[in-house]
């Protein structure tokens, strides 16, 4: 379990700035929002997997950062199954970590790779090593790769190993930073179903910015926007955001060209014009209808009441 | 441990797994053995191979920076890395894996500069010898290496950004060539030494084999602990860097490590610190002492005025603690002292007298520096029987415009060296041992001619762990005494420690020549003194040499010492060229027709044409060896040919050359032979008129150019 209370993390002068593993994210944040990556954020994070949703620099990764003992709140305190952060050498341990950014040395084979980590994660067993390694290379489907150097991987592929890396050792919990990024679908489906198998008895935080992520395999959801926890629960109350508020019709040119471009959620052309989809607590006109929000309706629902705050950011869909 | 294990593994495995890096160590080693092979079997391979070492081992420190920085940007502080940091793993661990992998990986760069070096070390000394020079070799790179991985990682950590390979060689260069140049040797900073990344150095930091290593051995040591130190506490300071970069609940713990770092550092900086505070403290103390004069206000050349002592009877021992206790006999006769109610010596300061006594009787003195006043009971009237005890320790370090100072003495384990002109014994009068201008403490000796007078000396020495050699003739030698005894007129020198001796060979045509020389100079005198038996044997076919006037060659392994010429009966050599005939040909002179010291007061050839006469001995020998070709001419033949700064300005030289050439070239060399014979055995020697009267007039006996014509005109008219 994952308890996090009134944590929060502000980066100061440039030279922190510097130090900071995501620096350019970070300045983003501290230019909109005063230096505040995160703020007073609370979450109770139970067994199973669990996804992090937010815009591009919601904060989201400041906080996986934390939990994975890589950066220093500036306020507050984060028990990992009841550990506190401070003692970060004992999280460490319970942990597997798989950043957003992954490169590994490409002189390595896959499997020389994960026997590396196997022993730094304190799997002094040879055997032990090798079978959990080859059990994880087959998982991430790597099996035939693992003599191969790393070098001559795809991205996808240095993804998986990545993930596998996060996964040896069987750690406790597992904090994952937009694992699917750069993963074909087919790839994307038999990782969301690795993390599914893999959180069962254990807490798996995935952070995403696509929705579609953590629809099918997440039981609980925290929304992160400006370094704020925007709401937490299940995925029905998210979705329960976009009751009432979700519209779709067709749109003239001209109705469309005064539509607040935020609250579109999708639009294709049609022969009798504009067919859009979009977030308001009114129909723009008598032709548009209302229609039961998807998950994501609702997330863009959530995002949507501080969108005006935040001018210029951009929502993924 | 396994986790360290596994990670110096893998560290070593990411730097080895590239053909360069493997290949550099061995390109290093072939540069290293071409380097060494070009020394001449006749050199000296300690002092040769240090300056190739040094300049190849400075550049190996490039590759050692820019490998520490490589190893630390290759996962540390990289955002795609990152995962590694999540690991249970300390950054105290990681980082001292990847120092010893990179250091382990440049061992094997100083084990090849060692082996090379000690292979060729043992074709010519001991493997003892060689094993001592090969670890000075072994250490020097280790450090050398250690520290400058410790700084380039340290480097890497504090600047994550890709200009830190720019500061990186900046860092290199400045550590090295640049401080070198500018901040050691331009602005004399010596002590700052340590601070030098190599600790080899390239252009300051000549070693002589022997003295040049025993000398600094103990800065050596300290200097070194304290760059071990150093190294220590920028790891450590890297180390606790990154750990402010993440949670640790061993944050304290880090910093007490990296604040009992710099404190053991500061530590082990202080003996160092205090070695230097010492040298400077001696020279501070001699620059702000009146009594030595300034160099702006001596005349040259002049020699100093001095009353006759009969005889030294010089008792020296050394004590277990190194103090050097000395009991002086002297007899001095009245004429030149009679009326005078004191006695003026000079003796150095490291000495403090215990006692004095005047023919028995118990006598005051006044001390200021080197001057040193007897007050006699009365005034001088007849004979004087001076006893002196005095005792102190010998350790006279100087500081230099370049380098690493200069050790004007001595005397330090079984390493000895007492130059005369330093007045370890009671010198008459008052002399300038030292003299000073502004900066520097200088040696007097090199500037003005110190007046030694001409005694019968006899000196025992006690104590020594090793064979003494001086330039007088040894008397006796047992365990731990040895007795000298002679005439001398120069002084007396004492030199001792790590040398070797070889006496004079069977095959000794004339000279009975005894040679003292450092182990690494053996085949050199070997070769040498074999050429100087060669000329002897041509000389000695026709003229009458005297045998005893270079009965010793002493190699003196500091180049501080000044009187490079002949004290008394031996011949000291500071330096050696690699060119034996030359070598061979100026000892030879020497041995053959003595001292030239006063030709400068020769006005006309046409008065006096002894410089002319001596090079004609040596064009005979180049006419018979056929070594007079193509105009070329030995350095031994310059008055004979036309020069601007010779005072034959009738061209005498060219004239007389022009008479033998002709008499050479119809067969006459024969009587070549006997017309110089017979100036030869009048005496070529050209003393300094003045030095020591009675010689003088004894031995400098100008022939004038009409004798030659009217002894020409005898012989070839024959």
């Amino acid at each position: 379990m994952i308890e996090i209370n009134q944590l929060s993390k502000k980066y100061g002068g440039s030279w922190k700035a510097s130090r900071d593993q995501n620096k350019r994210d970070r300045l983003t944040e501290a230019d909109h929002r005063g230096n505040w990556a995160l703020h007073d954020v609370n979450l109770t994070l139970s067994e199973g997997m669990v996804g992090l949703l937010g815009p591009n620099g919601a904060g989201k990764s400041t906080l996986m950062r934390i939990l994975a003992t890589l950066a220093k709140p500036t306020s507050g305190e984060a028990y990992i199954n009841g550990i506190p952060l401070h003692k970060a050498e004992d999280v460490r341990k319970i942990i597997g970590y798989l950043p957003q950014q992954f490169q590994v040395y490409p002189q390595l084979t896959g499997a020389e790779f994960l026997d590396y980590v196997g022993v730094m994660k304190g799997i002094s067993s040879k055997r032990q090593r090798t079978q959990e390694v080859a059990k994880l290379l087959e998982q991430v489907n790597l099996q035939d790769k693992a003599t191969k150097k790393i070098r001559t991987y795809s991205g996808g592929m240095k993804r998986r190993l990545g993930i596998a890396q996060a996964l040896l050792g069987s750690p406790q919990v597992l904090i994952v930073d937009e694992p699917t990024a750069g993963l074909d679908p087919e790839e994307r489906v038999r990782f969301r179903n690795l993390l599914t198998r893999f959180s069962l008895g254990r807490v798996v935080l995935l952070s995403t910015h696509i929705v579609a992520d953590i629809e099918s395999n997440c039981r609980q959801i925290a929304v992160l926007d400006q370094g704020r926890v925007r709401m937490s629960g299940e995925l029905a109350e998210l979705q329960a955001w976009g009751q009432g508020r979700v519209w779709e019709g067709i749109l003239t040119e001209q109705e469309y060209g005064q539509l607040d471009p935020l609250s579109i959620v999708s639009t294709r052309r049609t022969e009798e014009g504009m067919l859009c989809k979009i977030i308001a607590e009114a129909p723009v006109n008598s032709r548009m209808r209302r229609v039961n929000p998807t998950l994501e309706d609702g997330y863009l629902a959530l995002l949507g009441d501080g969108m005006s705050e935040r001018k210029g950011a951009a929502i993924h869909v | 441990m396994y986790k360290w294990l596994r990670q110096f593994r893998f560290e070593l495995g990411m730097i080895v797994h590239r053909l360069s890096m493997l290949a550099l160590p061995f390109v290093f080693g072939a540069l290293l053995l071409w380097s060494i092979s070009s020394i001449k079997p006749e050199g000296n391979i300690f002092a040769d191979s240090y300056s190739f070492y040094s300049l190849l081992h400075t550049m190996s420190l490039g590759i050692v920076m820019l490998l520490g920085i490589l190893t630390i940007r290759r996962d540390i502080r990289r955002p795609s890395y990152e995962w590694s940091a999540g690991l249970p793993v300390s950054y105290g661990m990681i980082i001292s894996a990847k120092y010893a992998a990179g250091l382990l990986y440049f061992t094997s760069f100083t084990a090849l500069a060692s082996g090379i070096y000690f292979w060729f070390s043992i074709q010519y000394v001991t493997v003892g010898i060689s094993i001592k020079y090969m670890l000075f070799f072994t250490t020097a790179f280790e450090v050398s290496y250690a520290v400058t991985l410790a700084l380039a990682m340290l480097l890497a950590i504090c600047i994550p950004n890709r200009i830190v390979y720019l500061i990186g060689f900046c860092a290199w260069m400045f550590g090295t060539f640049f401080m070198e140049i500018f901040i050691l040797d331009r602005y004399r900073l010596d002590m700052l030494r340590t601070f030098h990344l190599s600790q080899l150095f390239v252009s300051s930091g000549y070693y002589t084999d022997t003295w040049g290593l025993s000398l600094i051995e103990n800065e050596l040591q300290v200097s070194q602990r304290f760059v071990l130190a150093f190294a220590l506490m920028l790891l450590v300071i890297g180390v606790m860097i990154l750990q402010q970069s993440r949670p640790s609940k061993h944050h304290r713990r880090t910093w007490t490590l990296a604040i009992g770092s710099v404190l053991l550092a500061v530590a082990t900086f202080i003996p160092y610190v205090m070695i230097w505070q010492e040298r400077y403290a001696a020279d501070n103390e001699r620059l702000a002492d009146p009594s030595i004069y300034k160099l702006e206000d001596i005349t040259y050349p002049r020699r100093q005025e001095i009353y006759k002592i009969k005889s030294y009877d010089v008792h020296l021992q050394k004590l277990k603690d190194g103090t050097l206790q000395a009991k002086v006999t002297m007899e001095i006769p009245a004429d030149d002292l009679s009326g005078k109610g004191e006695l003026p010596f000079t003796l150095n300061r490291m000495f403090q007298i215990g006692q004095v006594k005047v023919n028995g009787q118990e006598v005051t003195w006044d001390r200021r520096g080197e001057k040193l006043n007897l007050e006699l009971p009365q005034v001088v009237n007849g004979p004087l029987t001076v006893e002196m005890s005095y005792s102190g320790k010998v350790m006279d370090y100087s500081r230099s415009l370049h380098g690493t100072g200069r050790y004007y003495a001595f005397v330090t384990d079984e390493n000895v060296f007492l130059p005369g002109y330093l007045a370890w014994y009671p010198l008459p009068g008052d002399q300038p041992i030292y003299l000073k201008d502004s900066q520097n403490i200088e040696l007097g000796a090199t500037f003005v001619y110190l007046g030694f007078p001409r005694s019968n000396f006899t000196l025992t020495v006690r104590g020594f762990e090793e064979t003494i050699y001086t330039s007088l003739k040894e008397v006796s030698r047992e365990d731990d005494q040895q007795i000298y005894s002679g005439e001398v007129q120069d002084g007396v020198s004492l030199f001792g420690g790590g040398l070797e001796e070889q006496e004079a060979s069977n095959n000794a045509p004339l000279t009975s020549l005894r040679v003292v020389y450092t182990p690494y100079n053996k085949l050199w005198t070997e070769q040498v003194v074999q050429k100087i038996y060669d000329l002897e044997s041509y000389f000695g076919a026709w003229l009458p040499i005297d045998s005893r006037r270079v009965e010793q060659l002493l190699y003196i392994p500091n180049q501080s010492y000044v009187n490079h010429d002949v004290e008394n009966h031996a011949y000291m050599l500071n330096y050696i060229s690699i060119d034996q005939d030359y070598m061979a040909g100026i000892l030879v002179n020497k041995m053959l027709l003595g001292t030239r010291s006063g030709d400068y007061l020769i006005e006309t050839a046409q008065d006096d044409i002894r410089l002319q006469l001596r090079a004609l001995i040596w064009y005979v020998y180049y006419y018979e060896k056929g070594l007079l070709k193509d105009g070329t001419y030995g350095y031994m033949l310059s008055e004979l040919y036309r020069n601007n700064w010779s005072p034959d300005n009738n061209r005498v030289g060219e004239y007389i050359r022009s008479q033998v050439d002709q008499a050479l070239e119809a067969g006459k060399i024969d009587q070549v032979k006997i017309l110089l014979k017979h100036f030869y055995v009048q005496g070529l020697e050209i003393p300094w008129v003045g030095e020591q009267e009675a010689l003088a007039t004894e031995q400098n006996r100008p022939i004038p150019y009409a004798a030659w014509e009217e002894q020409w005109e005898k012989v070839m008219g024959e």
